[in-house]
């Protein structure tokens, strides 16, 4: 049993890693993309940039989705290894993460808050999917980072 | 107050038993990274899983875990 909750935890560990990374470069364009667009440069491209960029890492975004959920679907048929696979550990990591992704989120708001004091934010749809995707990557690489150790 | 500081003897108790720290966590049910980072002293695990591990080994859980007064204060 354990060879296998060793395998599927360093499975989880990689498919999160993809996710991450996958998701880090869809963020930054996006954010770049908000840049541009605040400071009325290349409008156009910048939608390109965003564009190439979320076509990119779609793929890997959707792969490592594939794969958490595909390792969760095989431990949730045994109630044994998904408790293993599950314990307390990750229970207090996934916990930790939630905390640090609202910070994130809470700290991006923050920034732009000031922002808005001394200059004219024109996108603000775009403003409040930053700081969304700033807790929700950050909750999932604090709990890798935690994870890995 | 004085600070106190969660020793174990998960190593001493482990090779007395001639266990690797896989075999100690199927024994408990987590997995082997749990037990590491508890062996460390990087995480302290719950009242119920101190119990499980000290059971493992067949001895109390004071056998196990100890508080000790922190030093460095």
């Amino acid at each position: 049993m354990i060879d296998s909750i060793e395998v599927l935890d360093r499975k989880r560990r990689r498919y999160l890693f993809i996710y991450l990374l996958s998701f880090g470069v869809f963020f930054l364009a996006f954010v770049l993309r908000f840049t541009l667009k605040n400071s009325d440069i290349a409008l156009h491209e910048a939608d390109w940039i965003l564009g190439i960029a979320f076509g990119l890492s779609l793929p890997f975004q959707a792969y490592g989705a594939w794969g958490l959920n595909s390792v969760r679907r095989q431990v949730k048929r045994d109630p044994e290894k998904y408790a293993a696979l599950y314990d307390e550990l990750v229970k207090y990591q996934e916990m930790k993460a939630w905390r640090f992704g609202f910070i994130a989120m809470a700290a991006c708001l923050a920034v732009f808050c000031v922002v808005s004091i001394f200059a004219t934010i024109k996108d603000i749809p775009s403003l409040m999917f930053i700081s969304l995707w700033a807790g929700f990557g950050g909750y999932h690489l604090s709990f890798y980072l935690m994870n890995r150790g | 107050m004085r600070e106190h500081l969660l020793k174990n003897t998960i190593k001493v108790q482990r090779a007395v038993k001639d266990w690797t720290q896989e075999e100690l966590a199927r024994s408990v049910g987590v997995t082997r990274k749990t037990i590491n980072t508890i062996e460390n002293g990087v995480y302290v695990p719950s009242t119920y899983l101190a119990l499980k591990i000290a059971k493992a080994f067949g001895v109390t859980v004071e056998t196990v875990f100890q508080l000790v007064e922190d030093e460095t204060e």
